[in-house]
């Protein structure tokens, strides 16, 4: 069954970015959206995230139609966002990056302890860095650190933006790896990237163009030839 | 590290402090002491507004002393008619209003303007509400009585203080102590402090960034409120604009001497700037600068801090 | 935030507010004294002694009118309310013109009135507009010693006689139409001093605020008190717009030097700030001082208890001894007042109308600037019996020959009238 409907899809700015993008994700799946820069991915995502209104088109939800809610609805509803940039809070430590990671689910405190739990135990690097301010962390641990702040709020559906971005090729495959981690437990993944060294994890290949999907597919679909051709091969024009 | 150097603000602190009461009670100023916590308490009051909204939304809101004097208006147009606690809570309703009202229809369709923008329109609506007051209710000024009559309960160094001024005191420093804790300690004051870091992470957190903005306007306008109606009464009286002229500027460099973040920086930089202003009119060494030495000294403490600790008193670096 | 962001935004802290000070605020209180009155006048005084007759120049009087320009402060550091002087502007003239429809050779008196906004610069852009646009024939200055000097420079430029109450006399005693109507804060000094002396008062302190305007009067004061053989125990300048810490400290020194009389020259908000302190900290010395603004009723609904043994020479005596000295002044208002009771800034307007309607009318029917001037400088005596008499003579500016002794009393909250017409000696 599919957990994410994503119908004709339409966003501007002040130029239209996505021009009627259709896709569906299922559950338990991890998604890799792929595309040059500009290709309308980051759009897409945040749009799922209600950080943007879409002019036309459906989100659909495990069948709800989500389209042009705000975080705050979705956040509650299992969606939760790991922005390109990485984005913590500098100034607060690590533990209260995470706290706020839990805002939704901030009434129940024996949940919360749970899944810090968990998050240490994906990251346990994070666990030995609980005091220290989010502001000084590498890159790496801070890319643990988003990641795991949006666990916090025990999501349904995880995106994330650009995950290997500025990391070294050893520690994007440590995230990776983590992050299949995390969709083995049953969370639904769509990663928006353009380092093909996510490909062994995914299970879903979505590539956009210039505001559109120009290929999806699953399973054996995805093969590097045809990646290649489609994705890395025009990216050389 | 992080640490050390936070260690390292409260011993200069500590070391300002102990220094600057020791060359008081040396040369005789002791009354300049307490004089100096007593007035300096209400530029405190002021700045922990200027902090609050400083550290949410990182603007100098020129704004927050017309929220003092809306409430000390309103304390005054209402105590003919109302038991005078009862005046004092409507006083702060308004001016809390005031700061909902503000928020609303200044800072949020200002929200991702450049910062400098919102400064200027903070000064737009501390400008607008004096024209009001003035448009109102004349330029003059007018008579508003203290909460606690009671003048000369206690004496301290040869200084009188009266009851008025320990409520200020009292209200200052609790205060300051539950603000620094909100702040530390409760999921809204992590929120609160993550939307003036990242204001779109905060959103995906699933928190409303524009009602925190509310949040923080309402209860900054509140202590702007509790700093009129606490100080303004035992000054005697108020004119229209009284807090924007005569405590902005102290206020704001309380603040600034305080580290801009620091909610117990903002409360002693308040009590230093006081002294150091009331050193300046009764040291004799100063009576030979023409002008204004109380201001002067104060500029110049407030231009040291910024060359040489411009994270302040007990603000953090960076 | 970076060092360089805070120095500038400290800067646009000071932009900001002292705009706002000097435009529409206030509290805080600055240098000038606001003078509720001023004059009338006229004569001469060009460098040889005589404005020249071919050059009496008539604009802003016409066969039917006679327009006077008024600025005050209505808004900024120390404003007057603006209905009391609306309305109090013209309310001699109003009854002129009921009563005596031909005096002034049957010409109306129409007041033109500017809020200066207590701001030199501005004071000097309304007086032009007032001349150049509204055709005033003569300018008042209603308040702000340094609002009046600013714009009576700018009247003796243009040859426009300029009328005030005694204020301070540097700067102005070159100003060659300008006149004082009543006695000077340097001329007040010595009354001021004797008066101390007969109270039975020795120790006597100084808080003078820090405007070259009060220089004079300062200095006038010290020596008449060493004179007098007084003992200056604390002698002070004050910030002219102190704040609360500063004019605490101002009377922890006072009260330390054990003064018992303090001579005040400031703001009335700095007096204010200054008496109130004072009596927080059980300290009660008498105020004393030329007054003018600090002798205005409304600093008692202000500042009592702090301010109750206030005493202050003034240019207008009281309401309470108004009906003996000008009987037309209650009754006017009561016709013309609008529902407004009659004041004290009232009567400062009434007497300084009706020693400026004593000089019209000694210039006769070739009412012109020179005509007026040359007339006021002849030596001759114009007393209004509300105002003290005044004279000029050898180019003298200064024309005050005695002031009123007003007494605060928190009881009523009203000045009450000690003494009237306290003659300066010599």
């Amino acid at each position: 069954m599919a957990l994410v409907e994503v119908e004709d899809l339409r966003v501007s700015y002040e130029n239209p970015v996505l021009l009627g993008v259709s896709f569906e994700v299922e559950e338990g799946e991890t998604a890799v959206l792929f595309g040059l820069n500009g290709a309308g991915k980051t759009t897409t995502v945040q749009t799922i995230a209600g950080l943007l209104k879409p002019d036309a088109g459906k989100i659909r939800l495990g069948g709800t139609d989500i389209a042009g809610r705000p975080p705050s609805k979705l956040v509650p509803m299992g969606v939760a966002l790991v922005p390109e940039g990485r984005r913590v809070f500098p100034a607060l430590s690590v533990a209260n990056n995470l706290r706020l990671g839990a805002w939704v689910r901030r009434a129940n405190g024996s949940e919360v302890d749970e899944r810090r739990e968990l998050v240490f135990e994906y990251f346990p690097r994070l666990s030995e860095r609980v005091d220290q301010a989010a502001g000084t962390l590498s890159g790496g641990e801070q890319q643990m650190l988003a990641i795991g702040r949006a666990l916090m709020s025990k999501p349904k559906l995880l995106l994330i933006d650009e995950a290997s971005l500025g990391l070294s090729p050893a520690l994007a495959k440590t995230v990776f790896q983590v992050v299949k981690r995390i969709n083995d437990d049953g969370v639904t993944v769509i990663i928006v990237e353009q380092n093909v060294g996510v490909l062994p994890y995914a299970d879903r290949v979505l590539i956009m163009e210039k505001g559109t999907l120009i290929f999806s597919g699953v399973g054996d679909e995805i093969q590097d030839a045809n990646l290649r051709e489609s994705y890395l091969g025009k990216a050389e024009e | 590290m992080d640490r050390l150097r936070e260690r390292q603000g409260q011993v200069i602190t500590a070391a300002v402090i102990t220094l600057l009461v020791l060359v008081l009670l040396a040369t005789g100023e002791k009354e300049s002491l307490v004089i100096g916590v007593i007035t300096g308490s209400a530029y405190g009051f002021l700045a922990l507004g200027l902090v609050l909204i400083y550290k949410s939304s990182g603007v100098f809101n020129f704004a927050q002393g017309e929220f003092g004097t809306v409430a000390v208006y309103t304390l005054y147009l209402l105590h003919f008619d109302v038991p005078y606690g009862f005046a004092l809570l409507g006083a702060l309703g308004v001016a809390v209003l005031m700061g909902v009202v503000v928020e609303r229809l200044v800072v949020r369709p200002l929200f991702d303007a450049p910062r400098v923008t919102l400064l200027v329109a903070t000064a737009g609506v501390a400008l607008l509400s004096i024209a009001v007051q003035i448009w109102f209710g004349e330029a003059t000024a007018r008579p508003v009585g203290r909460a606690l009559p009671t003048l000369d309960r206690f004496t301290v160094l040869g200084v009188q203080i009266s009851d008025q001024r320990l409520l200020l005191l009292g209200a200052l420093a609790i205060l300051a102590g539950l603000l620094a804790w909100f702040f530390n300690k409760t999921n809204l004051g992590l929120a609160i402090l993550g939307s003036s870091q990242e204001p779109t992470a905060t959103e995906l957190m699933g928190i409303s960034v524009k009602r925190l903005s509310t949040i923080v306007w309402a209860l900054a306008a509140l202590l702007g409120g509790l700093a009129g109606v606490l100080a303004v009464p035992e000054t005697g009286g108020f004119a229209p604009g009284v807090l924007t002229v005569a405590f902005l500027i102290p206020a704001f460099t309380a603040a600034v001497l305080g580290g801009m973040t620091s909610l117990p920086g903002a409360f002693l930089g308040g009590v230093i700037v006081g002294v150091v202003e009331a050193v300046a009119t009764s040291a004799p060494i100063f009576e030979d600068i023409p002008g204004s030495p109380g201001t002067l000294l104060v500029f110049v403490v407030l231009l040291i801090v910024l060359v040489a600790r411009p994270q302040g008193l007990l603000g953090k670096a960076g | 935030m970076s060092q360089r962001a805070r120095v500038a935004i400290l800067l646009l802290v000071v932009a900001l507010v002292g705009a706002a000070c000097g435009q529409k605020t206030g509290v805080a209180g600055t240098g000038g004294e606001v003078v509720a009155g001023g004059g009338g006048g006229g004569g001469g005084g060009t460098a040889s002694g005589q404005h020249e007759p071919d050059d009496n120049d008539t604009s802003g009087v016409s066969d039917s009118e006679i327009v006077i320009g008024v600025h005050a402060p209505v808004t900024g550091a120390s404003p007057l309310p603006q209905r009391t002087f609306d309305i109090g502007k013209d309310i001699y003239w109003q009854l002129l013109a009921a009563n005596e429809p031909d005096a002034l050779g049957g010409r109306r008196v129409r007041v033109v009135f500017r809020d200066d906004e207590f701001n030199p610069n501005r004071a000097v852009e309304v007086c032009r507009e007032m001349v150049e646009s509204e055709g005033a024939f003569i300018l008042v200055g209603g308040g702000g010693a340094d609002q009046i000097t600013a714009c009576a420079e700018y009247a003796a430029e243009n040859g426009v006689p300029y009328f005030s109450a005694g204020v301070n006399e540097a700067g102005l005693e070159e100003a060659s139409t300008y006149f004082a109507l009543s006695l000077t804060y340097a001329q007040q000094a010595p009354l001021i001093a004797q008066r101390i002396k007969d109270e039975g008062f020795e120790k006597v302190g100084v808080a003078v605020a820090d405007t070259p305007s009060f220089q004079d009067g300062h200095d006038a004061f010290v020596d008449a008190a060493e004179e007098a053989g007084l003992d200056i125990v604390a002698d002070d300048t004050i910030n002219k717009t102190a704040s609360e810490a500063e004019a605490l400290a101002e009377v922890q020194k006072l009260k330390d030097a054990d003064a018992e009389v303090v001579f005040i020259l400031t703001s009335p908000l700095v007096y204010l700030g200054i008496a109130g302190g004072a009596r927080n900290q059980n300290y009660d010395p008498v105020f004393i001082g030329p007054g003018i603004t600090s002798g205005l009723n409304q600093v008692l609904t202000f500042g009592c208890p702090g301010v109750a043994k206030g005493r202050f020479f003034s240019p207008f005596p009281e309401l309470d001894v108004i009906d003996e000295l000008d009987p037309d002044y209650v009754a006017a208002y009561e016709q013309f007042g609008q529902g407004e009771p009659a004041d004290d800034i009232g009567l400062a307007l009434w007497g300084l109308n009706k020693t400026i309607r004593l000089m019209f009318e000694a210039t006769g029917d070739e009412l012109g600037r020179a005509a007026l001037m040359n007339t006021i400088e002849g030596g001759e005596v114009f007393d209004s019996g509300v105002f003290a008499p005044v004279e000029f003579s050898d180019g003298e500016r200064f024309g005050g020959t005695a002031a009123h002794l007003l007494k605060a009393d928190c009881d009523t909250k009203l000045y009450s009238t000690e003494e009237q017409f306290v003659q300066a000696e010599g």
